[in-house]
């Protein structure tokens, strides 16, 4: 079991923050990947609430394939939380991991402190470590 | 969701968030405001800069919101309003205000507070009668709804501390 990275996007599709731990494999160069992944949200968003039977519409938690998972947290004001992980991460609800890290790590460290600008990448070294620490955390790392 | 499951929901919420002395905010707030009555010397220009402050705050604040309060999404203008009133208000201010007034399309609403904490000490000068005293909270409402895709107009009809009635 292994996590490989992070991303966090804001609904312009900013990168804000991305991590990597275990990462073996690289096709595209730094920001290509981060497009490449916030154009595939993209899409998948719009299907997945294309596809719901609420009118409410609906984001994905999380896909798996043969080779890694991705688990993902959207927030109403559209920020993206995104993790990738192996796909044996074990069946627990990581987007839910995803939130608390939003409600206990963005809110406090990034929201509410003063000197960081919206739409900035983050480099507040507080929320930094507590996504190291939440990540090292969960059971599949 | 009821009005009374959701007035619990604020109730759960302002349990939740931190709290300062009702005193503190409306005496820094009163400061405040004076300052801007000095530097701008111009009650509409001294309410545009209360609204694009609150604009500024709403923006963040709604964050907070969605991390502590567990509201429901809603699913029209009028869901919208209900937590606005019960469940931001309650959790932000301490105290929930009244849906009321709704225009013939639905498209306009009033929210009514029987209290203010912001302007508890305030009687303001006839001078300054064109000054919306509480104005930052308009902008705090524009901000954070701003943020949730809506686009919305916030003003204030109505205020005591004004004096008009």
């Amino acid at each position: 079991m292994a996590v490989y990275c992070f991303y966090l996007f804001d609904r312009a599709g900013r990168l804000l923050c991305y991590r990597e731990w275990s990462r073996t494999h690289r096709t595209h160069a730094g920001e290509d990947d981060a497009k490449s992944m916030f154009g595939l949200l993209f899409a998948l968003r719009n299907f997945c609430s294309k596809l719901s039977p609420s009118p409410l519409g609906g984001s994905p938690k999380y896909y798996v394939t043969g080779t890694y998972a991705l688990h993902h947290h959207e927030t109403p004001t559209g920020l993206r939380f995104l993790l990738l992980t192996s796909p044996d991460f074990g069946g627990a609800d990581i987007s839910r991991d995803l939130r608390d890290l939003y409600a206990d790590a963005y809110v406090p460290y990034v929201v509410k402190n003063p000197l960081s600008v919206r739409g900035e990448v983050i480099r507040v070294p507080a929320f930094l470590g507590r996504l190291d620490s939440y990540v090292r955390n969960l059971s599949c790392f | 969701m009821s009005k009374a499951s959701l007035s619990k929901l604020g109730d759960a919420a302002f349990e939740r968030t931190d709290k300062v002395s009702a005193e503190l905010l409306a005496l820094t707030y009163g400061s405040f405001v004076r300052q801007l009555l000095i530097d701008y010397e111009d009650a509409e220009e001294v309410n545009a800069q209360l609204a694009k402050m609150g604009h500024n705050i709403g923006v963040r604040l709604v964050d907070d919101f969605l991390a502590k309060s567990n509201a429901p999404p809603c699913a029209s203008f009028a869901d919208t309003a209900d937590i606005v009133a019960n469940v931001a208000f309650k959790m932000f201010l301490g105290v929930p205000a009244l849906v009321g007034s709704w225009s013939s399309d639905r498209r306009t609403f009033s929210l009514v507070f029987s209290d203010n904490p912001l302007a508890e000490f305030t009687e303001l000068p006839e001078k300054w009668g064109g000054v919306w005293y509480s104005n930052v909270l308009c902008g705090v409402i524009k901000g954070a709804l701003e943020m949730v895709q809506m686009e919305v107009d916030a003003r204030f009809v109505r205020c005591t501390s004004a004096g008009r009635t």
